[in-house]
């Protein structure tokens, strides 16, 4: 891969990430990006690839924010295929948060 | 991979469940019921199933319905099998109510058939909505804590509704048992009854459920080690004692006493319970104190005001037994636990629960799409806050009272508790059907 076409491809995943920020946990209320619920988006030709886990297995909405991700992933340019895969390890922590939603959460 | 859906049936049982409760605290509110009445008289009786099986049964078989798929990772099963198992419930409650109310006379059908008839209806519904609770539990062995605390309480349910079918059979054809074997189960079989239904059914289940979903809400740590365990061995194993030198003394042969041994393992049992849930209280207060979530929702908020009733009505329960106040109390100790702690706690819960399966339904198939709202945006907690305070008020007051023999008091209380009750279940019915809210413009983007 170029220079070029790698450049290309991270500021293609940056950004999906931004607009992962869209979608959220509807309990904490809080978007799974900063949540720390992402954990790797890769991007080659169009085809997203989306790693993430939940708040805790088994939560009702699961099969609800993992259908919004790919659909609001769908929905940048660019990007014609979407592969979400959840994931349970590592487990999810609140560590995982960014620092503005742990300052959210009163934990910052 | 895991992704559980959202159970059927659940919101109906909770509507039901909630019904049941208005009832039955009008009941005490109008004077039918106890404290007005006595403690066993036939409306003390209706009011008391339409709390124990109406309310809380019916409701947290509701629950367990979505949160046991939670705990164990599952897809919820047996939708068809729940809601008949609902109307078998109901309909055998309604029977039941029938069956007490004519044990008191001045109506034109017998106790005998409604009694027996209603305990079956009810008895069916609660194994058809165990079995689909419990199969997912048994797959998933090992079982983390909650899901353990619930297991335990499945098994009292049902040597709960089993000793119930026994006294209904014993109140309402007293000629089926030999008449030393009535009184006995009339006199142990009762606080047998209750130790298994609010002790293991009841108060097992919410130990299990609170901390699973006080963790998830507070953002604290879910693994508890060994206070848990331990909370978890004693509660359960302690109860389990009691319960089962309860039945040998039931058992003991006619004419006979049960034995020194099984009175020393049933007091042995019962300190145990005491223990393990005063170590619960000790684990809560310690998630608490862990939670990263520093500014409590209100579900967070009062459900450490149900704790307190439990902690308040365990001290309570241990000053009985050492003063030897075990029957005089058992009116206000009851209350206690009924409405303080369980129905507290409930109430609390209800007001995450409801909103946050209604999100699923309204808003989950729009996430992605669009800007959606947060399950916090479907509830107005300064609205309904008055409300909680004005309820474990209300009980707490109501609680007091009846320990000082002030009845009189207590049933104003109840009154105070009642429209509270209601208050919050018209903020629940709004949650349910009020205009969607503005479209998460306050959604936080990091």
């Amino acid at each position: 891969m170029s220079e070029a076409e790698r450049g290309t491809t991270e500021d293609k995943v940056a950004e999906l990430r931004e607009a992962l920020r869209e979608v959220i946990d509807p309990e904490l209320g809080y978007n799974v990006v900063d949540l720390g619920l992402i954990y790797g988006i890769r991007v080659e030709d169009g085809r997203a690839e989306i790693v993430m886990t939940m708040t805790t297995p088994g939560c009702p909405a699961a099969a609800y924010i993992e259908e919004g991700v790919r659909q609001r992933a769908l929905a940048v340019d660019g990007i014609r295929d979407v592969d979400v895969a959840v994931v349970w390890m590592p487990p999810w922590s609140p560590d995982m948060m960014s620092d503005e939603a742990k300052r959210h959460f009163g934990f910052a | 991979m895991f992704r559980t859906g959202v159970a059927r049936w659940t919101m109906t049982y909770f509507g039901a469940a909630f019904v049941s409760f208005a009832v039955a605290q009008a009941l005490i509110a109008l004077g039918l019921a106890y404290p007005s009445a006595p403690l066993f008289a036939p409306w003390t009786f209706v009011a008391v199933h339409l709390i124990t099986i109406g309310w809380l049964t019916v409701l947290i078989l509701g629950a367990l319905r979505q949160f046991v798929p939670v705990i164990t990772a599952t897809q919820p099963e047996g939708d068809a099998v729940a809601g008949w198992a609902l109307v078998a419930i109901d309909i055998g409650l309604l029977a039941m109510v029938a069956g007490f109310v004519a044990l008191g006379g001045n109506v034109p059908w017998a106790a005998s058939p409604w009694l027996p008839l209603g305990g079956a209806l009810v008895i069916a519904g609660v194994v058809a909505d165990t079995v689909i609770i419990a199969r997912p539990i048994w797959r998933t062995r090992p079982l983390p804590l909650p899901a353990r605390f619930v297991a335990a309480a499945l098994a009292f349910l049902w040597v709960t509704v089993l000793l119930g079918l026994c006294l209904a059979l014993a109140v309402a054809r007293p000629g089926t048992l030999p008449p030393d074997r009535v009184a006995r189960l009339l006199v142990d079989g009762l606080p047998l009854h209750l130790l298994a239904g609010i002790g293991g059914w009841f108060t097992l289940t919410a130990m299990g459920v609170g901390y699973k979903l006080l963790a998830m809400f507070t953002l604290a740590p879910e693994h508890r080690g060994a206070l848990g365990d331990w909370s978890f061995r004693l509660s359960a194993g302690g109860l389990a004692l009691a319960a089962v030198a309860g039945c040998v003394t039931i058992a003991a042969p006619a004419g006979g006493a049960a034995g020194p041994a099984v009175l020393v393992l049933e007091r042995a049992g019962w300190l145990a319970a005491a223990v393990g849930v005063a170590l619960y209280l000790v684990d809560m207060r310690k998630l608490y104190a862990e939670r990263r979530r520093r500014e409590l929702e209100l579900n967070g908020r009062f459900a450490a005001w149900a704790l307190v009733a439990l902690g308040a009505g365990l001290a309570l329960l241990v000053a009985a037994a050492l003063a030897g106040q075990g029957t005089g109390w058992a009116g206000p100790l009851g209350y206690v636990f009924l409405f303080g702690w369980l129905s507290g706690l409930s109430l609390s819960q209800l007001y995450k629960i409801v909103p946050f399966l209604t999100w699923l339904e309204r808003f989950g198939s729009k996430l992605g799409k669009g800007p959606v709202p947060r399950v916090q945006d479907l509830v107005d907690e300064p609205r309904a806050r008055p409300w909680f305070v004005l309820y474990f008020a209300a009980v707490g007051v109501g609680a007091a009272t009846g320990f000082a023999g002030l009845d009189g008091a207590w049933r104003a209380c109840s009154v105070l508790s009642l429209a509270a009750s209601l208050a919050i279940g018209r903020e629940l019915w709004r949650i349910r059907h009020s205009p969607p809210p503005p479209a998460a413009p306050s959604v936080p983007r990091g």
